[in-house]
C-alpha cells in the first residue's frame, strides 16, 4: 500500500506524544535504583580508602612525633620541602625505580624462557607446573629470612657452595652496599619468575594448534615463531603480567626489611622500607608526606607506562577500522 | 655439692630433657619458654617462702620483648611468685625486642588498658612520661620503706636515678620503675686469642685500632671485630657510645638544658672517623647487624672483638656457645684527649606501671618480689635472682652480681660498669627519633656514602630540627 | 613432484590405530582425494605426509627423496587447514608472504609475489585487511593464496570447504578445478563429500579404518567400486544391495537370471545397483513386483522407495528398494510396480568378504 509521504509524516506525529514521558520516567527510577544499590558498596570505598587518604593528607602537613603528641603542630609544605631537599628521599626513588624495571624485566624475560620450555606436551608437566608454583605462596617474611641465613657472609650456604663446593671466592651478597641490591633482586625473581612463567605459558597454550602448525609449515621456526607469532599472540597477557608485577615491585617491602632493613647504610632504601623508617623515628607527618609523594609519583610513572603501552594496541586497532 | 651448684645442676637437667622430650618441632620461642618454665618450676620446688600472701588475687599482664634476658626471665620467675601469691593470675606476654619498643609506644599513645606491667628501655622513659603513661612509685616505696632501703643500697645511684623523673639540674626526682635488669656497652674480647698473642686489652681508642689490624684474619675467617651498625638506633648508639667516651654528647649541655646540637665538634670527629677506620677489620654481617646478628658471630668464634658492644649474658653459657669461657668483658674505651674519660653507656629494662592499667597491689606485689634480691626476711630470696640469672637475665643488684661472678665474666664487667655508667641516650621523649636519625648518617658515613664531615653536619642538622619542632628553642 | 607412501601406519598413544599400512603413489600434477567416513585415517594420513605427525611405521617419499624423519617446513609442501590458521594479528599479505620472508627473501619481492596470487584468486582488494575483518570465503582464498605463493610441490588440503554455505562451496570448488587445470600442482585434497571428491579428483581413495579401499578415477569408483563399502560410500541416494545366488556365471535374482550380470563361480551373491538402473515397469512382467510406498524429490529426478511383494530376504538390510525415476514421470504413491534392473550396471560382491566379483 503507498502513502504520501506527507500523510506519513502527520500519522507519525500523532503517534509520538505518549512514549518519551514514559520512557524518561522508567529511566529515572532504574537509575534511582542502581545508585541505591551502589551506595553500601561506595560507601564502605569511601570509608576504607578515601578517609585514611585524607587523614593522611592532613597529617602531612603537620609535625607529629609519635613519642610526643603533644607538641603536635602545623608546618604548611615544610614536610614536602624536606623531602626533596633530603637526598635520602631521592636515592630511594631512584633504587625503587631501578628495581622495579630490573626485576620485572628479568622476570619477564626469565619467565618467557621458562614457559617456552614447559610449552611441551610431556609426562609429569603438571607435577612440574605445581613446584614451580610453590615459590609464590611462601611467607615473603619466612622467605627473606631463610634466605639472610643463606646468604649470611661467612657461615651461610650459599658461600659454603661457592667456596667449598665449587672452589670460588665467597661473595659479600647482603653486606655490602654494591651486592645487597642485586641480592634481594635474585630473591625477588626467584619468588616471582615462575609466576610468570606460568601465566605466559596458560597464555600460549591457549593459540590454536592449528595456527602453531600452520607456522611449522611455513618454516616459521624458533626464535622467529616466538618474535612473529608468540608474543603478538599474547601481548595481552604479557601486558597484564607486567602491569601485576610493576606494581608489586614498585611497593616491595616484606623481604626489603627483613633482609637489609635498607642497608647498608643506604644501599637497599627503597620507598616503602624508607617510609617505615621514617615512621619508627616517629615522624607521622614526614611518613605521610613521603607516602604522598611516592604514591603520585609512582602513580604518574605507572600511568604514564601503561598509558605508551595501550597507545600501540589502541593505535592499531584504529589503523584496521580506516 | 654447693647450694647453687645443685642450681646449675637442675638448670642443665631441665635443658637435657627438654631436648630429649623435642619429639617433634618446636619452635625457638617454645623452647626457651618451655626451658624458662621448666627452670622456674625446678627452683620453686625448693622454694619455702616465708610468707604465703593467699589474699593477694587478681589477674595481671605483664608485656616484655621476648628472649632470653627480659620475657623468658620472669616466666622462669612465674613459679617462684605463684607459691607466694597463689591467688593471682600472672600471665607474660612478649614480642620480639626492635618492634616491642615501637609497639609500646603504640599502646601508650593509645591510653591502652592492655597491661597492667610493662617492661621498657630506660631511655623510652621521657616520651612514656609525655604521654603520661608512667605511675608515680614513690607513694609504694614509702610505704614498704624497709624493702627501698634494701634496694637503694645495693643498686648503684647513678644507675638506679636513670629510671627517676624528670631528668633535669637536680635529680633524683620520683621514681617511674624499678630495675632489676642492668646492662652497659662494654668491650668483649676473646681472652684466649689475646693471650695467645699476647695482646692486653685496650683501653684507649687508638689502641682499639691497632689490637684490631693485630687479630684480624680474614684468610681463616676470623674478623677482629663485629658491633651492630645497622642504619638506625644501634649505629646511634654506637655512636653515642664513643662520643660520650671522648667527653663529647649530643648536646652542648643537657644537664643543663643547652640543646645545641653539638655533633659537629673534635670529639664527634674522633668518634666517627674511629668507626670508620674500624669498618676496614669488620665481619661482614656488622653492616646490617642488629645485637642479636653480633652476638652470634661472637658465639660461633668468627669474630674476636668489640671495643663497645652491648652484648649478651648469654655468651658464657655453655649451650649457647663452644666459647663460652673465652669470653671476657672489660670497661669500654675512652679518648685520647683530657676531656675523654670510660663513660660506659648503660642501660636496662624498668618495670613500670601504666596509668591505665589495672590490679595496683598486685602489680606492685610482683614488681616487688622480681627486685626483691637474696633477704628473706624482706620477701626475697636467692632463688628468684637464681631464676633470672638462670634464664638468661642480667641484674642490677651487686650482691646477685658478686654472688655470681666467678661463673659469668659478663657480670664482672657489669660491676666495673655501673659506677662509670651513663645514660645511654638523652632523656628526652625525643631520644629515639635522634638515635635513629644519627644511626642513619652514621651508617652511611660507615658505608663510604658520604664523608665523616658530611655526616656530623647531618646529624647537627636533623638534631636542630627535631628539636625545634618539640619547641626546645622557643 | 610426485609423492608416494609407502607401508604408513600410525598409533597414537592412547592406542588409536588411525592409520594401518597405506601404500599410495601420487603422480606428479595429479589430483588426488582421500575420501571417507569420519575417524577413516584421512586427515591423519594428509598430516603425517606433512610431517605435522610422525609415522609409526612406514615411509614417505616427496620427488623421490625420503622425508620420513624430516620437518614439515623443509618438505617443500604447502597445506591449507579446514579453520584456514590464518595469523590473526597479520594482514593478508602479511599471513601470505610470512613463508617467504622468513626463507630470507626480500620484503618487496615477497610482496610482488603475494599480490600476483592474489590477483589469480581475486582478493588483491583485501591484502591490507585482517582475518577478523575477512568473510568466511574471503579467508578461505587468503589461505589458498598462502599455500599457493610459496610454489610449493604439492598443496595438502584438508577439508578447505567444509566451513563454506553451499553457494560459495560450489563457487570454490569450480576456482579450485581451474586453477588446478591451469598451473598443475600435485595436490592431496581431504574431504568427507564425495560430490566435492568426484568432481575434483584425478583419482579417488577411498578410506575407511585406516585402510584404503580403492584408489581409481572417480568414473571406476562409481561405477566398478572394489567393494560394498566403497559401493555403499559413494553415490547418493545409496546403492541398493539385493541378496542373490550366482549360477552358471550369471546372477539369478528371484529366480530370474540376469544374463549380463557375470562372474565366475556360483553360491550366494549380494547384488549392488543404483537407484537410476532400476527400472519401473508394469507390474506382472519385470524380475519382481513391489508397491511404491513413499518417494523424494530430488531435483531433476524423483526417488521412489518401493516394497517389494513376494520377495523375502530379497533387500539386504533394508526395507524399501529405491528407483530413480524421471521427474516427468507419473508415478503414484500405492500404485504396484514392477522392478528392473540394467544388469550391464549391476555390481556383483562376494557375500562373505564384500569384495567385488566383477573382472576389472
Amino acid at each position: 500500500m503507498t502513502v504520501t509521504h506527507g500523510e506519513a509524516r502527520l500519522s507519525s506525529t500523532a503517534r509520538r506524544p505518549s512514549r518519551p514521558h514514559r520512557a524518561g520516567a522508567v529511566a529515572r527510577r532504574q537509575r534511582l535504583v542502581a545508585y541505591m544499590l551502589l551506595a553500601p558498596a561506595v560507601l564502605v570505598l569511601v570509608v576504607l580508602a578515601a578517609y585514611p587518604l585524607v587523614f593522611s593528607g592532613v597529617l602531612s602537613f603537620k609535625v607529629d612525633p609519635l613519642y610526643n603528641p603533644d607538641v603536635a603542630h602545623f608546618i604548611g609544605w615544610r614536610n614536602y620541602e624536606d623531602l626533596f631537599d633530603n637526598k635520602r628521599f631521592w636515592k630511594s626513588v631512584r633504587l625503587t625505580l631501578t628495581w622495579a624495571a630490573v626485576v620485572v624485566t628479568i622476570q619477564m624475560v626469565l619467565g618467557f624462557f621458562i614457559a617456552v620450555l614447559l610449552d611441551r606436551q610431556m609426562r609429569g608437566a603438571g607435577l612440574l607446573r605445581a613446584l614451580f608454583i610453590i615459590p609464590v605462596f611462601v611467607s615473603p617474611i619466612a622467605m627473606g629470612l631463610t634466605w639472610r641465613f643463606i646468604f649470611e657472609p661467612v657461615s651461610g650456604l650459599a658461600n659454603w657452595i661457592l667456596n667449598t663446593g665449587f672452589g670460588l671466592e665467597k661473595l659479600s651478597w647482603l653486606s655490602h652496599k654494591d651486592s645487597a641490591l642485586t641480592t634481594l633482586m635474585i630473591v625477588d625473581c626467584w619468588q616471582w619468575t615462575p609466576f610468570v612463567a606460568l601465566i605466559l605459558l596458560a597464555g600460549m597454550q591457549s593459540i590454536s594448534p592449528e595456527i602453531t602448525e600452520a607456522a611449522r609449515l611455513d618454516r616459521v621456526r624458533g626464535f622467529t615463531y616466538y618474535t612473529r607469532i608468540v608474543i603478538p599472540l599474547i601481548r595481552p597477557v604479557i601486558m597484564v603480567v607486567i602491569l601485576i608485577r610493576l606494581v608489586d615491585s614498585i611497593r616491595i617491602f616484606d623481604l626489603n626489611w627483613v633482609m637489609t632493613e635498607g642497608g647498608p647504610g643506604s644501599a637497599t632504601l627503597m620507598a616503602s622500607v624508607y617510609d617505615y623508617t621514617i615512621f619508627k623515628q616517629g615522624h607521622l607527618g614526614l611518613m605521610a608526606a613521603y607516602g604522598f609523594l611516592i604514591l603520585i609519583l609512582i602513580n604518574i610513572i605507572v600511568v604514564a607506562f601503561l598509558n605508551s603501552l595501550y597507545r600501540t594496541e589502541k593505535a592499531a586497532r584504529i589503523a584496521e577500522l580506516n | 655439692m654447693s647450694k647453687s651448684d645443685r642450681d646449675i645442676h637442675a638448670y642443665d637437667n631441665a635443658m637435657k630433657r627438654i631436648r630429649h622430650h623435642r619429639k617433634f618441632e618446636i619452635s625457638r620461642r617454645q623452647m626457651l619458654k618451655g626451658s624458662a618454665a621448666a627452670l622456674g618450676a625446678t627452683l620453686a620446688a625448693q622454694f619455702v617462702p616465708k610468707e604465703v600472701h593467699a589474699e593477694v588475687s587478681g589477674t595481671i599482664v605483664h608485656f616484655a620483648s621476648s628472649g632470653k634476658r627480659l620475657s623468658n626471665s620472669l616466666r622462669a620467675v612465674k613459679p617462684l611468685f605463684d607459691k607466694v601469691f597463689p591467688n593471682v593470675e600472672l600471665e607474660v606476654v612478649s614480642k620480639p625486642m626492635t618492634e616491642a619498643l615501637t609497639q609500646i609506644n603504640t599502646y601508650m599513645r593509645s591510653k591502652s588498658d592492655a597491661f597492667d606491667v610493662v617492661t621498657q628501655d630506660h631511655a623510652q622513659f621521657a616520651s612514656l612520661d609525655a604521654m603520661g603513661a608512667l605511675t608515680n612509685l614513690d607513694p609504694y616505696l614509702e610505704r614498704d620503706s624497709a624493702w627501698y632501703e634494701d634496694y637503694q643500697g645495693d643498686v648503684p645511684e647513678n644507675y638506679r636515678h636513670m629510671w627517676n623523673l624528670p631528668k633535669g639540674p637536680a635529680p633524683p626526682g620520683w621514681v617511674a620503675a624499678v630495675a632489676p635488669d642492668g646492662n652497659a656497652m662494654m668491650t668483649f674480647y676473646r681472652k684466649d686469642v689475646f693471650d695467645k698473642l699476647g695482646i692486653k686489652v685496650p683501653t684507649t681508642w687508638d689502641d682499639v685500632i691497632e689490637v684490631a689490624k693485630e687479630i684480624h684474619d680474614p684468610k681463616n675467617e676470623r674478623y677482629a671485630y663485629a658491633a651492630a651498625m645497622a642504619r638506625n638506633f644501634w649505629s646511634g648508639y654506637q655512636f653515642y657510645g664513643a662520643l660520650r667516651s671522648w667527653g663529647g654528647d649530643f648536646f652542648v649541655d643537657e644537664r643543663n638544658q643547652d640543646w645545641t646540637p653539638a655533633c659537629s665538634t673534635e670529639e664527634g670527629f674522633q668518634s666517627l672517623s674511629t668507626l670508620v677506620e674500624l669498618q676496614k677489620y669488620a665481619h661482614p654481617v656488622t653492616a646490617n647487624a642488629g645485637e642479636d646478628e653480633v652476638n652470634q658471630v661472637f658465639a660461633n668464634g668468627t669474630a674476636l672483638f668489640s671495643p663497645l658492644s652491648w652484648g649478651t649474658a648469654t655468651l658464657n653459657d655453655p649451650t649457647y656457645s663452644d666459647y663460652h669461657e673465652h669470653w671476657h668483658m672489660e670497661l669500654s674505651p675512652k679518648g685520647t684527649t683530657p676531656k675523654s674519660a670510660h663513660r660506659a653507656l648503660a642501660g636496662g629494662f624498668g618495670q613500670f606501671m601504666p596509668t591505665w592499667g589495672g590490679n595496683r597491689e598486685t602489680a606492685w606485689a610482683w614488681i616487688k618480689f622480681l627486685n626483691s634480691g637474696d633477704r628473706e626476711d624482706l620477701g626475697g630470696s636467692p632463688l628468684i635472682a637464681d631464676a633470672i640469672v638462670g634464664a638468661g637475665g642480667q641484674l642490677s643488684r651487686v650482691s646477685t652480681l658478686t654472688r655470681w661472678a666467678d661463673r659469668k665474666p659478663f657480670f664482672v664487667g657489669l660491676m666495673k660498669a655501673y659506677p662509670v655508667s651513663v645514660v645511654n641516650a638523652p632523656v628526652i621523649p625525643e631520644a629515639y627519633a635522634i638515635m635513629g636519625a644519627v644511626g642513619e648518617e652514621v651508617a652511611d658515613a660507615v658505608n663510604d656514602d658520604q664523608s665523616v664531615e658530611d655526616a656530623l653536619k647531618a646529624c647537627d642538622k636533623r638534631i636542630q630540627r627535631l628539636m625545634e619542632d618539640a619547641g626546645y628553642y622557643s | 613432484m610426485t609423492v608416494s607412501v609407502k607401508q604408513l601406519a600410525k598409533q597414537f598413544r592412547d592406542g588409536t590405530r588411525a592409520v594401518r599400512g597405506i601404500d599410495l603413489d601420487i603422480a606428479d600434477g595429479e589430483f588426488l582425494t582421500l575420501l571417507g567416513p569420519s575417524g577413516c585415517g584421512k586427515t591423519t594420513t594428509l598430516r603425517l605426509i606433512a610431517g605435522l605427525e610422525e609415522p609409526t611405521e612406514g615411509s614417505i617419499s616427496i620427488n623421490k627423496r625420503d622425508v620420513t624423519n624430516i620437518d614439515p617446513g623443509d618438505r617443500n609442501v604447502a597445506m591449507v587447514f579446514q579453520s584456514y590458521a590464518l595469523y590473526p594479528h597479520m594482514t593478508a599479505l602479511q599471513n601470505m608472504t610470512l613463508g617467504l620472508t622468513v626463507g630470507g627473501m626480500s620484503k618487496a619481492e615477497a610482496a610482488e609475489m603475494a599480490r600476483e596470487t592474489a590477483r589469480l584468486l581475486g582478493i588483491e582488494k583485501l591484502l591490507e585487511r585482517k582475518p577478523a575483518k575477512l568473510s568466511g570465503g574471503e579467508r578461505q582464498r587468503v589461505a589458498l593464496g598462502r599455500a599457493m605463493v610459496r610454489r610449493p610441490a604439492c598443496y595438502l588440503m584438508d577439508e578447505p570447504l567444509s566451513n563454506l554455505d553451499l553457494k560459495r562451496r560450489e563457487h570454490m570448488r569450480t576456482e579450485l578445478k581451474r586453477l588446478h587445470q591451469q598451473h598443475r600442482v600435485t595436490t592431496i585434497y581431504v574431504t568427507h563429500d564425495q560430490a566435492e571428491a568426484l568432481i575434483l579428483s584425478d583419482r579417488v581413495a577411498v578410506l575407511n579404518e585406516g585402510t584404503i579401499q580403492q584408489v581409481a578415477d572417480p568414473i571406476t569408483i562409481y561405477e566398478r567400486p572394489a567393494n560394498t563399502f566403497v559401493a555403499d560410500f559413494i553415490g547418493s541416494p545409496s546403492i541398493n544391495f539385493l541378496n542373490g545366488e550366482l549360477r552358471d556365471g550369471a546372477a539369478m535374482i528371484a529366480g530370474r537370471r540376469l544374463e549380463e550380470a557375470r562372474a565366475p563361480g556360483s553360491g550366494p551373491v549380494t547384488l549392488g545397483v543404483r537407484p537410476e538402473d532400476v527400472i519401473l515397469e508394469a507390474p506382472g512382467s519385470a524380475v519382481i513386483d513391489g508397491v511404491i510406498d513413499f518417494t523424494e524429490p530430488y531435483g531433476g529426478v524423483v526417488i521412489a522407495f518401493i516394497s517389494p511383494q513376494n520377495a523375502d530376504g530379497l533387500l539386504k538390510e533394508r526395507e524399501h528398494l529405491a528407483a530413480s525415476v524421471d521427474v516427468h514421470q507419473p508415478i503414484e504413491i500405492g500404485a504396484r510396480v514392477g522392478v528392473g534392473f540394467r544388469a550391464s550396471r549391476v555390481n556383483l560382491f562376494d557375500v562373505a568378504t564384500g569384495g567385488s566379483l566383477l573382472s576389472n
